[in-house]
């Protein structure tokens, strides 16, 4: 076993040559002259490993922006939908959203709360339970919304989803609902069907409704399982008074949400939740974090292979180049200045790689600029409250950090070759035939 | 006081087993100045000595001095260092790094030893002007003839201001006419700079030319005459 003292000498040691090897890499225009040229002195080799580098790159930040893309329209369909960016409520609503967590005063402490707050694009107040609407055919269970249908129209998609009849207007007793369950129903626009659910008082309540427009959005679950009415309309069935469950908040962007949510909380005290669409939804963040986890995932899986693709090339390299480094020892160029030249080609070679990879990239999302179109899977996107079109969304990070891996990884991938390359006697280089 | 010395040097390859003895006690001392020959038939260690001398390889038995520091005390890199500062090399099949161009190549040195570049141009013109390539400073390798490549490679080694050209078997590739312009133009340099040569050499014309001839055979040195007496 190394003792202690050998083992520091030796990571002195080795600490010393790369400080060499940066140094001769800081101040030696001409090692990059060098190491330049000895990338493209067998020019079809450079170019086939420039390519594998710039169509891994290329696969790696386009995938990456299509994922980014579909799990950002998830977000951007449940917030434009139903989530909106922050919502209020009762506190325990969340936990148990029953009537009897519900803010008072048609919610008039949140409203003047949001007076003023520049954060705030549109708001809107929302009655929200459950019941079972029924047909001349079919029954289902469904969530009901109340809504007030003028404001609703501001902070959701939902007046823009209209796909038959009409959205709500001034008329009494009019519903909307998702074609997926108008379908199950056998109910067309006009279709007469009841609504009943229990009352805050515990009675049994039911009212009929006409069906005034049917919607479809990218969410299917949403689509199958939700009824919207007017807000007095629902506050009389579930005899609630002029109370109501939520207060959707639509920000200014979702960057100022944090903001917006503290702002909220601290205006309104404890008796109320204030939460954000992460939290009112985690499985979407969690879909974000998954989605930065598969990313690691992906990179090493490409820059393995990268790795593995430089190294081979640097070692044949070095191999037919060898009574040459021999010259060059012998020339007086030092360990670390050889070092410094093999891994500079690596990482050279990379960065030409890297370069063409963000072209191809380039290329790739001005071609996709409107999107994928994921017909065929339509569905199933549905049930994910995805549509059937994606545009990639490519972030700033998706190009650094794949270029700081890759250029990382060549250094890596050009030590062992480099390394070889400085260790080897010059007058024994010298003999290589 | 000599320059490059070897006391008492062996050299014994050690290939899978199979031991071949190079150098079997070679006492050698080279002054300043000289203009010398190492030559004796093939395998009779030449190129395994100069080696040695030019700090490319180590003794297995006895000392190599350069100006009187033993060269199996300094690191690796102290040795590169040496040789950086204090050998030039011109090599058989003239070794010149194909990448660069005539005056890269002569640059070359002068960037490890940290010359200004504006001095590394003056001095790589003048030296590429001295061997007669000025017009080629700009060609690569490849666009020149084997004569033309020697003559930069000389030029690479002298430009770093060496004590000692250890030149192997530099005439080899070359024609009588092309190896007689470049002897010429060493022992020009020899005379008109004072940098010391030791060569390696079958050719007859080069022996000739030399003011000292050290004869080797078996590993051993078996004569060594200087011009004007033994």
């Amino acid at each position: 076993m190394r003792r202690p003292a050998e083992l520091r000498a030796q990571a002195r040691e080795a600490a010393g040559f790369t400080a060499a090897v940066l140094r001769a890499l800081a101040g030696d225009r001409f090692l990059w002259r060098l190491a330049w040229r000895n990338v493209w002195r067998n020019g079809r080799r450079a170019v086939i490993v420039a390519t594998a580098v710039a169509v891994g790159i290329a696969g790696v930040v386009l995938s990456m922006a299509i994922n980014f893309g579909m799990i950002l329209q998830m977000i951007e369909t449940a917030i434009s939908t139903d989530l909106g960016h922050v919502q209020v409520h009762a506190r325990g609503f969340q936990d148990d959203p029953g009537l009897d967590r519900l803010l008072g005063d048609g919610g008039r402490g949140g409203i003047e709360a949001l007076e003023g707050l520049a954060e705030v694009r549109a708001w809107a107040p929302r009655l929200r339970s459950e019941g079972l609407l029924s047909s001349a055919r079919a029954s289902a269970g469904v969530r009901v919304l109340a809504v007030d249908p003028a404001r609703e129209a501001r902070i959701t998609s939902l007046a823009g989803s209209i796909v038959a009849g009409e959205y709500l207007d001034g008329a009494r007793r009019r519903l909307l609902m998702g074609e997926a369950l108008a379908e199950r129903l056998h109910v067309e626009v006009g279709a007469k069907v009841v609504l009943s659910a229990t009352d805050a008082r515990g009675d049994l309540a039911g009212e009929a409704f006409r069906v005034a427009g049917l919607f479809r959005t990218a969410s299917l679950e949403l689509d199958r399982s939700t009824v919207y009415v007017r807000l007095d309309e629902g506050q009389r069935l579930f005899q609630v008074g002029d109370t109501i469950s939520e207060l959707v908040v639509v920000a200014r962007s979702r960057e100022a949400v944090p903001r917006l949510k503290a702002a909220l909380r601290e205006r309104m005290g404890g008796d109320v939740e204030v939460q954000s669409w992460g939290e009112l939804a985690p499985v979407l963040e969690y879909f974000v974090e998954i989605f930065e986890q598969m990313a690691w995932i992906v990179y090493a899986a490409v820059f393995i292979a990268m790795a593995f693709g430089i190294a081979n090339v640097l070692l044949m390299a070095v191999f037919e180049r060898t009574r040459e480094i021999g010259v060059v020892r012998a020339l007086g160029m030092s360990g670390p200045r050889v070092v410094g030249m093999v891994a500079l080609e690596s990482v050279l070679l990379t960065l030409v790689g890297l370069v063409a990879g963000f072209a191809l990239t380039g290329l790739g999302l001005v071609l996709l600029r409107d999107g994928i179109d994921l017909s065929p899977w339509a569905q199933g996107l549905n049930i994910m409250g995805v549509g059937a079109t994606i545009v990639p969304v490519v972030r700033l990070a998706d190009f650094t950090t794949p270029s700081v891996v890759a250029v990382l990884t060549a250094l890596l991938a050009g030590l062992w070759p480099a390394v070889r390359a400085a260790r080897a006697r010059p007058a024994e280089a010298l003999r290589h035939v | 006081m000599a320059i490059l010395e070897a006391r008492e040097v062996h050299k014994v390859y050690d290939t899978r087993g199979v031991r071949t003895r190079a150098l079997d006690g070679v006492d050698l001392a080279l002054a300043e100045g000289e203009f010398a020959v190492l030559h004796g038939p093939s395998g009779c260690g030449k190129t395994t000595l100069l080696n040695l001398l030019g700090a490319l390889d180590e003794p297995s038995e006895g000392r190599v001095l350069l100006e009187g520091r033993d060269l199996a005390a300094l690191s690796a890199g102290e040795r590169a260092e040496l040789r950086l500062r204090k050998l030039g090399f011109v090599f058989q099949a003239y070794n010149l790094i194909p990448v660069f161009t005539a005056r890269e190549n002569v640059e070359f040195v002068m960037e490890l030893q940290g010359v200004p570049p504006g001095e590394r141009k003056e001095r790589s013109d003048g030296i590429l002007g001295e061997v007669g390539l000025a017009e080629l400073a700009d060609k690569r390798p490849l666009e020149m003839s084997g004569g033309q490549q020697q003559r930069v490679a000389v030029a690479r080694a002298i430009v770093g201001r060496p004590r000692v050209v250890l030149a192997d078997e530099p005439t080899a590739n070359l024609d009588s006419a092309t190896a007689g312009q470049l002897l010429e133009l060493m022992e020009e340099l020899n005379r008109e700079h004072g940098t010391t040569f030791l060569f390696s050499t079958h050719d007859p014309m080069v022996i000739a030319k030399a003011r000292r001839r050290i004869r080797l055979r078996d590993g051993r040195v078996v004569a060594d005459e200087r011009e004007g007496g033994a």
